[in-house]
């Protein structure tokens, strides 16, 4: 009876350590201290008591000193010799709850270990292989009675691998496909009428200063050439960077790979840190053909400034260098595209934000020799536009902004006048409120549009919710009728972990007897 | 103190490490404790205290779920930019611009506000547009590029404009103005879509089928004009018949798009033709044949068919009234509103009838009806204009319009006054006579000048034409007859005057009496050239004589030499011949002297030799060359003080011409003669009245003092100028040292030791003697040890540039110093952090010292006591708790800490105010003894911990009241039950009965 009595009351103590105790292993001995990693500490502060199970039960051998997310640094207690990989225990004063946390996650050696074992820093910089991406599937949907319904589909893999196996090889992509629901047919006549390639592309740095890159990629310093299929080499050396690309550009109609449509170019820039933001400017030259012929040959310049106290100034000039005129090619200037841009913050309040962009349709002569709409669309596109916002107070902040954009060929001129006023947080409904005003003139319509915003994180950072409703009045210039609509839209965003994201947004339009709905549908996935 | 102590180290750690190089670069300042941890530099987000929204750049949306490094690609922070193109490319290759907001937002890329965003776009998306693929208006092959495209719908719907069959755009020739037929909000090109404006689907129109209209089916162009359609209707209306009526076939005229044709009103009647729909005729008729009383011509009506009024009333109602007549269109005339008011009356229109018009017969004018009866008198009475014969007017080309000459009363008298009329008055011989005797044909061209008509009366009369007479005839003839002729010379441009009064005709006309020129040159020449005194020709005179003589005699002449040219004749040019002075021409003459003396002057003593001024009045006066005199003054160079007794010839050695003005032009050699001062050897300006006058050379009035600011005091009264300014006085330096840079290197140590070259710090200006020197004055006052230190302790490298800094001569006691070592705990190197100048570095303070061991509780009591922990030694103190407390550890019995083995790590148990009471939480590690039923109940440790070397062990037997038996019988029906210190404290963890 006495022994069963003890088996029951060595169950019943084994059965309470098990349902208050935390188990953890010796990593390190020092000769002062000793470090027993947990798979999370959440529940250890410092001071805490560890134990050793012995026969008597369990003894006070640990004193926690500090501890870090899975380890803690202890002093002993007594005079117990300790190796690694012993097991300690912790009592826990709440129930212990399972850590989901991947092996894979955690770091190769605790981090105190690493301190210790850290040879000298080199020079020569880490090369550690990082991959991460994401995967997007959305769906656009337009459905009402009064059109046919509309639904596209749209898949994107956008990745990066950095220095694959810690060598100096990375890699990227960025692709989409995109379908209509019962047009598959469109997919299957061509499959590059779907499937996108913005970019794959493979990396190598051939030292800290030089890389180059080879595939299909967009390069940054002349995003306005677009992607590039063939080689790029960069080239940084102190403020300085210089680089030149050859390849081909995608085809123009399916953007499928097309080595007929040569093209070449050089850029050279500099950029440099200043007391208050960075000053960048950068020029690149660039020749485009097609079988051979000249299609297009270009200049770009850039330059960003931010360095005068609160002001951020940004220019871009494009200027084509090459023209057919009648068939006989000649060496002309002509602008392309100017954009300029200034923002200036007077203070933590006022801040007034102006940009005039001239632009014109791009014009390949050898491409488009036979489109004589594209050929014919020269016209200068001239916007102008200035905002302001100002925050009277903290959490409240109105804006007014205007612009005119127009094109020589447009019946009048487009003019538009929007304000906002945004209460960020509405006391009891912890709720962003944005009031809206839109006054415009287009070339077809005087209109005017009124909305409210309330928008409201439901759960902190995890859960985005936002309604949204608008008042239309259309005044058509050139006929008897009229348009109002009221549009009410609702905005979910739900973001489950840190890598998983999915949004949800509809669209309701109401006008005259009719409804008009729109929905949207996204889910990302990092990885 | 342990957790103290691993930060002091990992303080000193970091600090070490940034001493090398930070990472993070030189700007990142805030503490590295918000990124890390004492654990290691491996960033924790779990741990960290940063917050990124303590940033410019807030992370909002998918930023806050970003891998730092995807940003932040270096170490260095605040490399990373703000711009969204710094990190993300731009995949609609620059054609959108680049602020990034007005699309997107930091959630997702997804734009989910297409319709919004285009609201604020030159083309607010509207019916199909709003369903439509971004694609089918953004072609770019990418999908991703947005070229600027126009907005207009033949920008983009040029294709389905041109392959659009029915109808056929292109041969119908319809305007590329979509909108003109299409509704910007529909959603298909077909009838739903079609906007009508152009032709509203209104009431009658509003039919329920297209072809109705578009009868071919076929959506060609209709013609909007009613009768294009109606025509049917039209031909077959029968009330009135239009087709036979002659009815006009704009069906608006009378109907409206009112269903049925009715009510069909032909409201401008009213207004065009007479008021039926309102006034006295308004409810007055049925139908349109009430007046309209032939069906077939509505132009022809009837006001008297269907009129009460009768003739016989009509007649008496209208008795008196001139014109009146019985029938329609006279009604209408006089009535054209329906009304008896305000019935026509002639007084209101443009022509009153008044004199012989009141009794005429209206219809004797309205012979073509009563509008646009002309109201020109011609248009009635051309018939008498014909007939008239005195004067004929046909023939006389008299105008036709009659009431110049005639009014309403009757043709005759006529009113023309041909005195009024043309200002030309028939009287004499002009009376009686028929106007074509003058107007020839026209009455209009008739010219007022006599000769006009009466040419030939001029050349047949004697003489006229021969002399060529002027042919103003009323010069000589008056407008009776052509006798009596007279002439007044007076009324000509040449009235006779003087001499010409008796001179006869012919003297002067000699070549007829037209053209006669009235120069007197004309006939007078011959007496110019005679004239002798003076000789007009050889003098030059001017041959318009009038200028010197009048008409009554030639002598005496009026002319008058000092009037006319301002030049009296006095003195020795009184009676002197023009040409005397004038050589050909008056007018040339110069009032110079020597224009005309030129000769006197040349042969004149002296004057051409000395090079005498040619201004001769300036000696002369005009009676005569001798008496010559000269006053200097007036000249540009006045005489005064030596210069007065002058004589003139010591200044003007080269003639009186061009003298210089300049003193040094004289004075030359007085200039480089001086010797005190030395004027050229010091460089003084040869500007002479800088510093004398007229007067003397001496004294001079030039004051050093006022003039150079510079006092001559002490060592330089006395000095000559060259002693100091050597080649010019203008460049010389009121420094000292410019002078006395001699003085300064031979003076013992000061070029050694670079003493400063201000000397006035140290010396007057009176002596090198005597120098003094106040170190206080100088921005490093000698307090402490620096006092008593030599001048070159500090100086050594010379008195100029002397740092200031503290490590600069004490940098080698810095590194010296080993207690505490300074250089390795990389103390600051500003001593006075620590030190004042206090000899020997004491007192030294250490304000920072909680830089590397904060001084808190009772180490802060003593932080003044510095010997008290660091007992001298200031590089190895411990700053751990047991470094310095260990004797407190060894010595505390209650509990024995040898003895039980307790940890070294003092904080643990105490705290930094006091080793009592400790806080060591036995309650809440093991078990409650300061409070619950055990609170009280226990003196020392040892009552439970009787192994004072392993205070692991434990018992509640011993030291409770608890005796087995007791406790064994408060346990029989507990389960498992062991009366053993162990299982007590497994069971009751709290001390508490009901623990179990």
């Amino acid at each position: 009876m006495a022994l069963f009595l003890l088996i029951l009351g060595t169950i019943a103590v084994s059965a309470q350590e098990s349902a208050g105790l935390l188990e953890g292993k010796v990593s390190y001995i020092t000769g002062d201290n000793i470090y027993v990693r947990f798979a999370s500490t959440e529940q250890i502060e410092n001071g805490d008591t560890l134990f050793i199970r012995e026969e008597t039960g369990l003894t006070p051998a640990l004193l926690v000193d500090h501890q870090s997310s899975i380890s803690c640094l202890c002093s002993k207690l007594g005079e117990h010799t300790f190796k690694v990989d012993d097991v300690i225990l912790v009592r826990t004063k709440r129930p212990v709850k399972e850590v989901v946390q991947l092996q894979e996650e955690l770091p190769e050696n605790d981090v105190n270990e690493q301190v210790l074992i850290t040879q000298e820093p080199t020079k020569e910089p880490s090369r550690t292989q990082d991959i991460n991406g994401r995967l997007s599937m959305s769906s656009y949907s337009n459905f009402s009675n009064e059109a046919d319904n509309i639904h596209r589909f749209r898949y994107t893999l956008s990745a990066k691998a950095s220095h694959l196996s810690g060598s100096k090889i990375s890699a990227e992509t960025y692709v989409s496909f995109t379908h209509k629901l019962s047009q598959w047919d469109v997919v299957q006549e061509n499959l590059n009428n779907a499937l996108k390639v913005y970019s794959l592309a493979l990396r190598y740095d051939i030292n800290a200063s030089a890389t180059v890159w080879a595939g299909r990629k967009i390069n940054p310093r002349i995003a306005n050439v677009g992607a590039i299929d063939g080689v790029q080499f960069e080239y940084k050396f102190k403020n300085m960077f210089a680089g030149i690309v050859g390849g081909s550009r995608p085809d123009y109609q399916d953007y499928g790979y097309n080595f007929d449509l040569f093209e070449y170019g050089a850029y050279v820039g500099h950029g440099k840190k200043t007391s208050h933001g960075f000053m960048q400017s950068s020029l690149a030259f660039f020749e485009q053909r097609n079988t051979g012929n000249v299609d297009r040959r270009f200049v770009y310049m850039q330059h960003t400034n931010s360095a005068i106290k609160n002001l951020i100034l940004f220019s871009s000039l494009e200027l084509d260098l090459y023209k057919l005129e009648n068939e006989k090619p000649t060496n002309t200037v002509s602008l392309t595209s100017l954009y300029f841009s200034a923002r200036y913050r007077f203070s933590k309040r006022l801040s007034l934000f102006g940009s005039y962009d001239n632009r014109k349709n791009v014009i390949y002569y050898e491409t488009f020799r036979n489109f004589a709409d594209e050929i014919l669309q020269q016209a200068s596109r001239q916007g102008i536009r200035a905002r302001i916002n100002y925050r009277p107070v903290n959490g409240f902040i109105v804006g007014v902004s205007a612009g005119t954009r127009f094109r020589d060929e447009d019946p009048r001129p487009t003019k538009t006048l929007n304000g906002f006023a945004t209460w960020t947080k509405v006391p009891a409904l912890n709720a962003s409120l944005s009031i809206t005003a839109n006054l415009m003139q287009t070339s077809y319509l005087d209109g005017q549009v009124y909305g409210a915003r309330l928008s409201k994180d439901l759960v902190s950072g995890k859960l985005y919710t936002m309604l949204h409703y608008r008042w239309v009045d259309f005044q058509y210039v050139n006929t008897l009728t009229n348009l109002q609509q009221h549009i009410g839209e609702l905005d979910l965003s739900w973001q489950f972990r840190k890598k998983l994201y999915l949004s949800a947004n509809y669209e309701a339009t109401f006008q005259d007897q009719q409804l008009f709905n729109r929905l949207y549908l996204n889910l990302r996935i990092k990885f | 103190m342990r957790k103290l102590s691993l930060i002091v180290v990992v303080l000193f750690s970091v600090f070490q490490l940034w001493a090398q190089e930070n990472p993070h670069g030189a700007d990142l300042l805030f503490d590295c404790l918000e990124c890390h941890t004492t654990e290691g530099w491996t960033f924790s987000e779990a741990t960290a205290r940063f917050s990124h929204d303590s940033t410019e750049f807030v992370l909002e949306g998918q930023h806050a779920f970003t891998d730092c490094r995807a940003c932040h690609t270096t170490l260095v922070f605040n490399d990373a930019k703000t711009n969204c193109i710094d990190c993300h490319n731009d995949m609609h290759n620059n054609t959108v611009g680049l602020d990034c907001h007005r699309c997107h937002d930091s959630r997702s890329w997804l734009v989910s506000n297409i319709p919004e965003i285009h609201q604020t776009s030159r083309f607010p998306l509207l019916g199909a547009h709003n369903t439509a693929d971004c694609s089918a208006c953004h072609t770019s092959a990418s999908l991703l590029e947005f070229q600027p495209l126009g907005v207009e719908c033949i920008d983009c719907h040029s294709q389905n404009y041109y392959a659009t069959t029915e109808p056929n755009h292109v041969e119908s020739g319809f305007s590329t103005d979509c909108m003109e037929c299409h509704r910007v909000d529909a959603f298909s090109w077909s009838a739903q879509g079609i906007n009508h404006d152009f032709f509203p689907l209104t009431k009658g129109h509003a039919v329920s089928s297209c072809i109705e209209c578009h009868t071919s089916g076929v959506f060609e162009p209709v013609s909007t004009d009613c009768f294009s359609c109606h025509e049917t209707d039209f031909v077959s209306a029968t009330n009135p018949s239009h087709q036979s009526s002659g009815f006009s076939t704009q069906c608006t005229d009378c109907h409206t798009t009112d269903p049925g044709w009715s009510p069909a009103e032909f409201t401008v009647h009213d207004d065009y033709y007479f008021p039926i729909y309102s006034g006295a005729h308004r409810g007055e008729w049925n139908d349109c044949f009430d007046c309209h009383t032939q069906q077939n011509n509505y132009s022809l009506f009837s006001c008297i068919d269907c009129h009460e009024h009768n003739q016989n009333e009509m007649d008496d109602e209208h008795r008196g009234i001139n014109g009146y007549s019985y029938n329609s269109l006279a009604c209408f005339a006089c009535h054209p509103l329906g009304r008896e008011e305000g019935a026509f009356n002639h007084e209101t229109t443009g022509f009153p009838l008044k004199g012989a018009h009141v009794q005429s017969d209206c219809l004797s004018c309205h012979t073509d009806g009563f509008a646009n009866t002309s109201s020109a008198c011609s248009s009635c009475h051309t018939p008498n204009y014909n007939e008239a014969a005195n004067p004929n007017h046909l023939l006389a080309g008299i105008s036709l319009e009659c009431e110049p000459c005639h009014n309403e009363e009757g043709w005759a008298p006529s009113l023309f006054d041909h005195t009024i009329t043309s200002g030309f008055e028939l009287t004499e011989g002009h009376d009686g006579r028929q106007c074509a005797d003058c107007h020839l044909g026209t009455t209009t061209a008739a010219d007022p000048a006599c000769i006009s008509c009466h040419q030939e009366n001029y050349n047949t009369a004697q003489n006229h034409l021969a002399s060529g007479y002027p042919t103003d005839c009323l010069q000589c003839h008056s407008v009776n007859s052509w006798e009596g002729a007279t002439f007044d010379h007076n009324l000509t441009e040449f009235p006779l005057t003087g001499a010409h009064i008796a001179t006869e005709c012919t003297a002067c006309h000699t070549d007829g009496y037209a053209g006669t020129s009235t120069l007197c040159n004309s006939c007078h020449s011959e007496n110019y050239i005679t004239a002798l005194n003076p000789d007009h020709a050889s003098a030059g005179l001017s041959n318009e004589c009038e200028v010197c003589h009048t008409t009554t005699a030639w002598i005496p002449s009026p002319f008058d030499h000092t009037v006319t040219t301002g030049f009296e004749l006095t003195g020795g040019h009184e009676g002197r011949q023009c040409a005397d002075c004038h050589l050909g021409i008056t007018s040339a003459a110069d009032p110079a002297c020597i224009t005309c003396h030129k000769e006197n002057y040349n042969s004149a003593e002296n004057h051409l030799a000395s090079n005498y001024p040619t201004d001769c009045m300036q000696c002369h006066s005009v009676n005569s060359w001798e008496g010559a005199t000269f006053d200097h003054n007036l000249t540009e160079f006045p005489l005064t003080g030596a210069h007065i007794a002058t004589e003139c010839t010591a200044c003007h050695t080269d003639g009186y011409a061009g003298t210089s003005t300049l003193c040094n032009s004289c004075h030359s050699e007085n200039y480089n003669t001086a010797q005190n001062p030395d004027h050229a050897s010091a460089g003084l300006s040869n500007e002479c009245e800088v510093c004398h006058t007229t007067t003397a050379w001496i004294p001079s009035p030039f004051d050093h003092t006022v003039t150079t600011g510079f006092e001559l005091t002490g060592g330089h009264d006395g000095r000559q100028c060259a002693d100091c300014h050597l080649g010019t006085t203008t460049a010389a330096d009121p420094a000292c040292i410019s002078c006395h840079q001699e003085n300064y290197n031979s003076a013992e140590n000061h070029l050694a030791s670079n003493y400063p070259t201000d000397c006035l710090q140290c010396h007057s200006v009176n002596s090198w003697e005597g120098a003094t020197f106040d170190h206080n004055l100088t921005e490093f006052p000698l307090t402490g040890a620096h006092i008593a230190t030599e001048c070159t302790a500090c100086h050594t490298d010379g008195y100029a540039g002397t740092s200031m800094q503290c490590s600069s001569c004490h940098l080698t006691d810095f590194n010296n110093t080993a207690n505490p070592n300074h250089s390795s705990l990389g103390l600051s190197v500003n001593c006075d952090d620590c030190h004042t100048t206090n000899p020997g570095w004491e007192p030294a303070l250490f304000p920072n010292h909680n830089d590397y061991y904060a001084l808190n509780g009772a180490h802060a009591v003593v932080s003044s006591n510095c010997f008290l922990c660091h007992e001298g030694n200031y590089t190895t103190t411990a700053t751990t708790c047991y470094g310095c407390h260990s004797a407190d550890y060894n010595n505390t019995t209650d509990p024995s800490h040898t003895a039980a083995n307790f940890p070294i790590d003092c904080e643990s148990c105490h705290s930094e105010n006091a080793w009592e009471p400790s806080t060591f939480n036995h309650d809440g590690q093991y078990f409650p003894i300061y409070s619950g039923r055990h609170n009280g109940e226990w003196n020392s440790c040892a009552d439970c911990h009787y192994q004072a070397s392993n205070f692991a062990l434990f018992s509640c037997i011993i030291c409770h009241e608890h005796n087995q038996t007791e406790t064994d019988s408060r346990h029989s029906d507990v389960s498992g039950y062991v009366y053993t210190a162990t299982s007590c404290f497994d069971c009751h963890p709290t001390g508490e009965a009901g623990d179990d």
